[in-house]
């Protein structure tokens, strides 16, 4: 007897499940602690929901014998958050942007970038304590480059940046080595991030202008600045103030800020072009 | 169609009963019969309670609840 046929017998008292022919007349099956087992339909599909107390005698039976017809057992919350990501994966712009990764950079990131991606339509969609969730398992997971790829993929650097390198690299190679090439500044770009600061809370005045002189040292000319939330764009706006006024140099500064969303430009020029 | 079968989060110990694993005092999953082994990801972690987000066949593994090892878990189930 199979798994389905044991669960059909052991919750025979449900007259619901009375006509049901095993095994595919469920969508879902879920185990609840709630002392009943029911049947429910949810729009097109119909889900059973048994009560552990039901099966909890023949627990040790009947999962393991689940697991060997190839069920996969999976707790709810975590069955949730999978199928809302392949539902938004399906959506065109995660999918051209999953599509446009693949093959040009290397196997391992595109599980981050696809994490990332879903984390940004998470963004948008305004789920402020599912994008922190999110953002720290990515962070967990793959630590600085997890932290980046999230950092630039929320502030749209696949779209306004990689892609349209990509393109000009494309066109403009006529050796057939511009995939090498985009490569190299995309694995430059996700672990060093050279001309890019994502201001974070626990970042300081004090350490935003250390790593504006780190990235100036390397001779960096044009620095973006972002940051998400109240204080960092007060923080950032100081220290843009500070160094206009202590630039070595004269400097094109452009400022881009709404629903708590700051986006800063520094573009440094040479004292001969003014 | 998907073979899952999903369960509640406060029947997290209880499943993990019926494959004879239990969890030790620091949180970590356990085998019932040897305590001091704990079980293993995929990626060789040693899994707590809290992390657990469910199992699937390949002898018995353990899956971890954060997006990626999910977005790994979607992968294989479609594949």
């Amino acid at each position: 007897m199979g798994f389905f046929e044991k669960l059909l017998e052991i919750l025979s008292n449900l007259k619901e499940l009375k006509n049901v022919l095993p095994p595919l007349n469920f969508s879902l099956i879920n185990i609840t602690k709630n002392d009943n087992s029911i049947t429910t339909n949810d729009d097109s599909t119909k889900n059973l929901s048994v009560s552990y107390k039901e099966i909890q005698n023949r627990a040790d039976e009947l999962l393991p014998l689940a697991l060997d017809e190839g069920y996969t057992f999976l707790q709810r919350d975590a069955q949730e958050l999978m199928e809302d990501f392949k539902e938004k994966e399906k959506e065109s712009e995660i999918k051209e942007a999953v599509s446009f990764l693949r093959g040009k950079i290397p196997d391992f990131d595109i599980n981050i970038w696809r994490a990332a991606l879903y984390l940004r339509a998470q963004f948008k969609l305004g789920n402020k304590e599912k994008t922190n969730f999110l953002k720290r398992q990515i962070m967990e997971k793959y630590g600085d480059k997890g932290r980046n790829i999230a950092n630039l993929c929320s502030a749209n650097y696949l779209e306004d940046f990689l892609i349209p390198l990509f393109n000009a690299l494309k066109e403009n190679d006529k050796n057939d080595v511009f995939n090498d090439k985009f490569l190299k500044v995309y694995s430059k770009v996700v672990d060093d991030l050279p001309f890019i600061i994502f201001v974070n809370h626990s970042m300081g005045e004090e350490e935003i202008k250390r790593q504006i002189q780190i990235k100036r040292n390397y001779g960096i000319k044009a620095l973006n600045l972002h940051g998400i939330g109240r204080e960092n764009i007060a923080k950032i706006k100081k220290v843009l103030s500070f160094v206009e006024e202590n630039s070595d140099c004269p400097i094109k500064k452009e400022i881009r800020e709404g629903n708590e969303v700051i986006f800063a430009a520094i573009r440094y020029e040479s004292k001969e072009s003014i | 169609m998907q073979k899952v079968i999903t369960f509640d989060e406060d029947l997290k110990l209880e499943v993990l009963r019926s494959f004879n694993k239990d969890v030790d005092i620091d949180g970590y999953i356990i085998e019932k019969d040897n305590p001091s082994q704990k079980i293993l990801t995929p990626q060789g972690e040693p899994l707590e309670l809290r992390d657990f987000a469910g199992i699937r066949k390949g002898s018995l593994i353990f899956i971890k609840s954060d997006i990626n090892s999910l977005i790994e878990l979607a992968d294989e189930l479609v594949g």
